[in-house]
């Protein structure tokens, strides 16, 4: 019987605690998208600006941001200057499943990214400027998105996981 | 000319990583060859060929050099993956370059570029379309120079003389400038070390890749960087207290007037021109009216003969105001 109520409440605890980890995932996501807008801006004005070349400009945006987006960044650069005749949206591609598979974006946040990537760096400053607002617009209606789907799902996943738990614990006794 | 020391590993360090890999590992293969290598150029749809000396060479598909008509072949992929590289993935940083028609690389090697030009009333706006580059590999040869000091300073304990090297292109002219300019910044037993600006219009003198010169230019030479030569000899003028001011090509009227400027200033000029002797000279109005009223005490003729820098000629101004 002791064995079998510590089957349960650890079945509890580990749907509780799945639950609560999609709650954060929900946080975060949020934090992220904002943290990558802010990024871009960032990118945005050593183009328009300073017209800093690519390597330098996203090594500098790498140093100014926080991990997971850092890595979009740091890798991007990176690869650039090894210098071995990759181009940058080869490197840029890269590194966004770098950032996909180390941060809490979603696919779809991803894919803004690598729409993005054909058209960086290969046109005149005028035509960078109008794609990096493109970019802005795009993150931050993601953003948006993002934080109605926290303010609605958040409670949800942070009580489902135990309710689920509990359901499935009834269910086995 | 004395010292070449552009030798495999410089373009090994500085051109080569610029190329696509497979033309990069072609290239890797001939690497005994490179010596007196001056071009590589890609055009698409034709072989990418190697400018040594007076012949041109392809890249043969089983390593090293062969026919033009039987090398590898330069795809649209390998024009835009080198234009990638020069530009470091960064069109936008590069505009006025492009516009230029070229984009000088660390190294001082200045990549040409050939496509589609869009214009507005004469002016370049932009390039698109890119079928051609041309890498062209700086030489730099110190103490080519060494022969023409004792001419520039005829007085002892003067300065130089203003002075005009002549040659058609290739002979060696922005080579022999730059070695003039290094030996008068540095100073030489002929004379004391001078102030120097270089007015580089189209960064082949200093060969400066974000402002800071890749070639041997001397101690006490100021460099203004793509900076047309009438503003810039006026900047360099008015800021920074030349005793010599060199610069590249002249021809219009406007650097006409401001070499004139610059003299009237008790500034030395040392310049250069295209053409094949004095008498060249002679049929273009503006240069034909800066020679007559003494804006130059010497003229240096150059040619190719014994490969390129060769002094063929030195003519000095007398009082009576000919050459001799």
């Amino acid at each position: 019987m002791a064995v079998r109520i510590m089957v349960l409440v650890l079945l509890i605890a580990l749907s509780g605690t799945y639950g609560l980890l999609g709650a954060r995932r929900l946080d975060l996501r949020v934090e992220e998208l904002r943290e990558l807008r802010l990024a871009m801006k960032l990118l945005q004005e050593q183009i328009h600006y300073l017209h800093t070349p690519m390597p330098e400009a996203l090594q500098l945006c790498a140093g100014r941001c926080r991990p997971p987006v850092q890595v979009l960044f740091r890798h991007s650069a990176l690869v650039l200057r090894q210098r071995q005749g990759i181009e940058l949206n080869e490197a840029w591609l890269e590194a966004s499943e770098r950032l996909a598979a180390a941060s809490n974006l979603k696919a779809e946040d991803i894919g803004i990214l690598k729409q993005m990537s054909g058209r960086m760096g290969t046109t005149g400053i005028t035509e960078q400027v109008r794609l990096f607002e493109w970019l802005e617009g795009e993150l931050r209606r993601q953003e948006e998105a993002a934080e109605t789907e926290r303010a609605s799902n958040r409670r949800l996943w942070s009580y489902g996981g135990f309710i689920v738990g509990a359901v499935l614990a009834l269910l086995i006794l | 000319m004395a010292s070449i020391y552009h030798d495999t590993e410089i373009i090994k360090r500085e051109l080569l990583p610029f190329l696509p890999a497979e033309p990069a590992r072609l290239l890797l293969q001939c690497e005994e060859d490179w010596r007196g290598l001056e071009e590589i150029r890609l055009r698409v749809g034709r072989p990418l060929l190697l400018r040594i000396g007076e012949r041109d060479y392809a890249l043969s598909r089983e390593g090293g050099l062969c026919d033009p008509a039987e090398g590898y072949m330069v795809s649209v992929e390998d024009v835009r993956r080198t234009l990638s590289a020069v530009s470091e993935n960064s069109l936008y940083a590069f505009e006025e370059d492009i516009r230029r028609g070229y984009i000088t690389v660390p190294g001082g090697h200045r990549v040409g570029l050939a496509g589609q030009i869009i214009s507005e009333d004469d002016v370049v706006v932009r390039m698109k379309h890119f079928s051609g580059i041309a890498m062209r590999v700086a030489r730099q040869c110190i103490g080519c120079a060494d022969c023409l000091t004792p001419h520039l300073f005829p007085a002892p304990g003067a300065g130089p003389v203003s002075t005009l090297l002549l040659s058609p292109p290739r002979c060696g002219k922005t080579t022999m400038l730059r070695d003039v300019t290094r030996t008068l910044a540095n100073g030489s037993s002929w004379g004391a070390p001078q102030n120097v600006a270089l007015i580089d219009e189209r960064s082949e003198l200093a060969g400066c890749w974000h402002g800071r010169p890749q070639l041997e230019v001397g101690l006490r030479t100021d460099v203004l960087d793509a900076c047309p030569k009438r503003v810039g000899m006026l900047m360099a003028l008015r800021a920074l207290s030349p005793q010599v001011i060199v610069t590249d090509e002249l021809g219009r009227e406007a650097d006409a007037e401001a070499v004139r400027d610059c003299l009237h200033a008790g500034v030395t000029v040392i310049s250069s021109v295209h053409a094949n002797g004095l008498e060249d000279i002679k049929l273009r109005p503006v240069l034909r009216d800066l020679l007559a009223e003494g804006a130059f005490e010497l003229v240096v003729l150059l040619s190719r003969r014994h490969g390129p820098g060769t002094v063929e000629a030195i003519w000095q101004r007398g009082d009576d105001g000919v050459w001799r």
